[in-house]
């Protein structure tokens, strides 16, 4: 093997350190974005202006944060699990890299082409709410603990739904390759999954939302009743870290759901990378509207929806979808 | 390293009397002092098993002053200033009820333009506190944005209000026998704008906020208080409005001019968190029609009776009951005939209305008793004093 | 006017007040041992329990419970004196429960000692306070006749009746030109 061959974008190993750095970028750039995005958006709600003062509209105002996040002393508590402890926002952010790899960003622009890039997403958000249960516990708070208990919870209630969603489109689609379900849908609305499924849709929206710990169901951390829950003790960049990797989340459930239901890279005139990065700030900005409006629900109602209403009506879908895949064949 | 050990965090008395049996596997908690929804300086000890509360007692003293104390070591006019920092949401209630209780003691009649003024000043800052409750509340509930429209409203009233008492928060407008500057010469028109601001407003609130289903999923049924229990435990206000008793004191003992007044008292039958909602928000109504009322109303005179400069009432004793944002605001006071007062009782309406949190708080989830904590509009200075 | 149940309470003695003078309209003084039995009368009269208010007298400290009916003006006020050395009343939480706070303060501000009270603690104070805040010297203590001069003490046969038939003369008002 010589130089040229490991530089050259086809070998599997320089593709993956290459799409990395990428998501690093991506991730972190995007996450000052985002964050001046939700405290505009939060603003505009709230007859307010949000940041205004550092940078134009306040746009240099996340990265002004970040300087003082990682400039502030790591504290951990007293009688704490140091292991753990740090583990956690470590852990918090490691499955974001992996779930950004398989994401369709336009027709051929993936880091690695895979035909089971969906699998990949769904194994690896799982892991995400490890780190709710390592910070919670290795933080010896009883707050952080109760955050803790309540995003198992959670997160194994919305799995179930969001599973069965994405496995409606997926046997609509015949396939587990985000590129694949992408390029079956068209440019136009009426062509997307979205459209044609709107309940699967709907269900994943929520689920996603559930998922990502986002108010309304942000019960982990829910401030006014557990402080912060599950990071209450953080300090600096190990509450910075929850902070990325909770953006992070928030696009790649975002990306998932633009390739799943809303045709991916697909559209009229733009190139396809800008389409897809339209379609995910569409669904962030929703995501975003619905925290600065709607309280928080209560545990046991946000248990309630998901295993009363969405897994029942996510099952009624899958198999109208099996139904309509095997007529339709 | 130290190694950690649990013996070595000494509780106080407050967590002492909450530790857990040797079969317990509960979980006890402090909520508070510093917890976001405990409003300040409330401390609740609770007593958990997983989410549901077992136990709760609430700790107080936090920012306890000794105004009691205070009132005995100054004369009856510096004391004025303290009642705007019992309750520092309806100052102006603490305001009148001492002023009240001290004319009742020295048989002073005030005059008519000062009593109008009073009531309007009164429910304005009524109005304000019900709105900074408002928007409190729904952050208690996780929704953010409620609180900035309510200090959006509020900010009018305590513009007006600044202009007649050049202060914003923290008033001691009322006097011995009247009230200490008249209003500026738009004082009406500001509070007919306002008032019409903010009817306007409304319909917005409830079809944004109060009609929304998550609220009333966390409102609806939680803390449920009948009449009964209300009263064993004294609470008043909204508290008792909300289980169906339309009580009220302006109505019940009629102070200062109210009775002139025509004013509809909201009472809700349900008892719970959501009735006790809706009893504020409909109190808003009536503290607007009654403001319209009173500026409409506003006689010509003098706004002060004539009570010489040292207030020395005869030896004697009053109370006097007000109706505040929280419920029944008493002041006794007790009289030697010297210029300072020999006692004086401040009964906050929030310490009987927090006293029944132990009563509701059983049973519920951790997220209700916050629903339930919130409902109760507590203002932890009054409950300390 | 005296509320009629006022009769059932056993009262060594009550007298009417004037609404608009005191904000009460009738005065029952009690002892200690009768106490308990007219807060349950006046519970099953639906009275609410607005406060406890002591205070420090000469003849002991002076416990006043505030009563009223959910509607209308018509507090009462049940007293009782209890002496410095021994101030032990019995308590009322178990009739009114709101009333538990109340008894907690005035244990805190005067160290009166509500006899059967479930949790007697500091409730606003802290725990390592000393003493009693209102607690006054013997000096500054002045007899009930000192500060009451109001038609139930003379009713009682506490004080004799003054000269004046109001109890509640208008004297500042009528000082006040003078002042000016």
């Amino acid at each position: 093997m010589n130089l040229e061959q490991l530089l050259s974008l086809d070998y599997p190993l320089t593709r993956l350190v290459i799409g990395l750095l990428c998501i690093f970028a991506f991730v972190g750039l995007n996450g000052l974005v985002l964050v001046w995005v939700e405290r505009k958006v939060a603003g505009h709600c709230q007859l307010r202006p949000g940041p205004l003062h550092v940078g134009p509209h306040g746009l240099l105002q996340p990265l002004v944060d970040a300087v003082k996040l990682i400039g502030k002393q790591l504290v951990a508590p007293f009688g704490s699990d140091k292991a753990l402890f740090w583990l956690a926002p470590l852990l918090a952010f490691a499955p974001v890299t992996v779930c950004m790899l398989p994401l369709p960003w336009g027709p051929d622009m993936a880091m690695i082409p895979m035909n089971t890039g969906l699998v990949l997403i769904l194994a690896f958000s799982g892991l995400g709410v490890l780190s709710l249960i390592l910070a919670g516990w290795g933080s010896n708070n009883k707050w952080g603990l109760l955050g803790a208990a309540r995003s198992v919870a959670q997160s194994v209630a919305y799995e179930v739904p969001l599973l069965l969603s994405v496995m409606a489109v997926a046997i609509t689609a015949g396939s587990l390759d985000l590129f694949q379900i992408s390029a079956q849908q068209g440019g136009w609305p009426w062509q997307w999954y979205g459209v044609k499924n709107p309940l699967a849709f709907f269900i994943f929206l929520v689920c996603a939302v559930a998922e990502t710990n986002r108010a309304p169901f942000d019960l982990p951390e829910a401030e006014s009743e557990l402080t912060a829950g599950f990071h209450t003790e953080y300090s600096g960049m190990g509450f910075g870290l929850f902070f990325l990797a909770e953006y992070a989340n928030m696009i790649i459930v975002s990306g998932v759901a633009a390739a799943l239901f809303l045709g991916g890279w697909q559209g009229p005139f733009l190139p396809g990378v800008w389409w897809f990065l339209v379609k995910i700030y569409c669904i962030l900005f929703f995501i975003i509207w619905l925290r600065w409006t709607y309280p928080r629900v209560r545990f046991d109602q946000l248990l309630n929806l998901s295993w009363k209403w969405l897994t029942p009506l996510a099952l009624l879908d899958l198999a109208l979808a099996v139904i309509v895949a095997g007529f339709g064949g | 390293m130290q190694a950690f050990d649990p013996t070595a965090l000494r509780g106080d008395l407050a967590s002492a009397r909450f530790e857990p049996g040797p079969t317990d596997d509960k979980l006890i908690l402090s909520m508070g002092p510093q917890h976001p929804s405990t409003h300040g300086v409330l401390r609740i000890m609770l007593e958990l098993d997983g989410e549901y509360i077992l136990r709760a007692e609430p700790v107080l003293g936090y920012i306890h002053r000794m105004h009691e104390w205070m009132a005995e070591q100054k004369t009856y006019m510096q004391f004025m200033p303290n009642m705007g920092r019992v309750d520092y949401l309806h100052a102006m209630a603490w305001n009148w009820a001492y002023a009240g209780a001290v004319e009742r003691l020295m048989g002073v009649e005030v005059p008519k333009r000062a009593e109008y003024i009073r009531v309007a000043v009164t429910e304005l800052n009524r109005i304000s506190s019900h709105l900074l409750w408002w928007g409190a509340y729904l952050l208690d509930l996780g929704a953010f944005t409620p609180i900035m429209y309510a200090f959006d409203d509020r900010e009018i009233i305590l513009d007006i209000l600044q202009a007649v008492t050049g202060s914003r928060l923290t008033y001691s407008y009322f006097t011995i026998g009247g009230v200490y500057g008249d209003v500026p010469a738009d004082f009406a028109s500001r509070c007919l704008a306002f008032t019409r601001h903010l009817r306007s407003r409304l319909p917005m609130y409830r079809d944004l906020v109060t009609d929304n289903v998550i609220l009333r999923g966390r409102c609806e049924d939680i803390g449920v208080m009948d009449v009964e229990l209300a009263r064993r435990y004294g609470a008043t206000g909204p508290c008792i409005r909300g289980s169906g008793a339309p009580v009220d004191t302006r109505r019940a003992e009629p102070y200062g001019v109210y009775n002139r007044f025509d004013f509809r008292i909201p009472a809700y039958t349900e008892g719970d968190a959501m009735a006790r909602y809706m009893v504020r928000m409909d109190e808003l109504v009536t503290s607007c029609d009654i403001i319209d009322q009173a500026v409409q109303g506003l006689p010509e005179g003098p706004i002060q009776a004539k009570v010489g400069k040292t207030v020395k009432p005869p030896k004697g004793e009053a109370c006097y009951a007000v109706e505040g944002a929280r419920g029944k605001i008493i002041i006794h006071v007790r009289s030697d005939g010297g210029p300072k007062p020999y006692r004086v009782k401040l009964r906050a309406p929030g310490f009987s209305n927090l006293s029944v949190f132990c009563d509701l708080a059983r049973g519920t989830l951790l997220a209700d008793a916050v629903s339930i904590l919130g409902s109760l509009d507590l203002v932890i200075p009054e409950i300390d004093r | 006017m005296i509320p009629e149940c006022v009769a059932k309470l056993g009262a060594a003695c009550s007298a009417p007040l004037d609404h608009a003078a005191t904000g009460c309209v009738a005065s029952v003084t009690l002892t200690p041992e009768t106490i308990h039995d007219a807060v349950a009368v006046m519970d099953k009269e639906g009275y609410l329990l607005e406060d406890v208010m002591a205070s420090d007298l000469e003849e002991g400290f002076e416990v006043a419970y505030h009563l009223s009916l959910l509607d209308g003006a018509n507090r009462v006020v049940l007293r009782l004196t209890v002496p410095h050395d021994a101030p032990r009343v019995p308590t009322v939480s178990d009739i009114y429960p709101g009333a538990d706070w109340h008894e907690r303060e005035c244990f805190d501000f005067y160290g009166i000692d509500f006899a059967g009270h479930p949790n007697l603690y500091n409730l606003l104070l802290p725990e390592d306070f000393e003493g009693h805040p209102l607690i006054k010297d013997a000096k500054a203590r002045k007899s009930l006749a000192d500060l009451v001069p109001l038609t139930y003490l003379v009713d009682c046969g506490l004080a004799e009746p003054e000269p004046e038939p109001k109890a509640k003369p208008k004297p500042v008002a009528k000082a006040a030109p003078k002042d000016e």
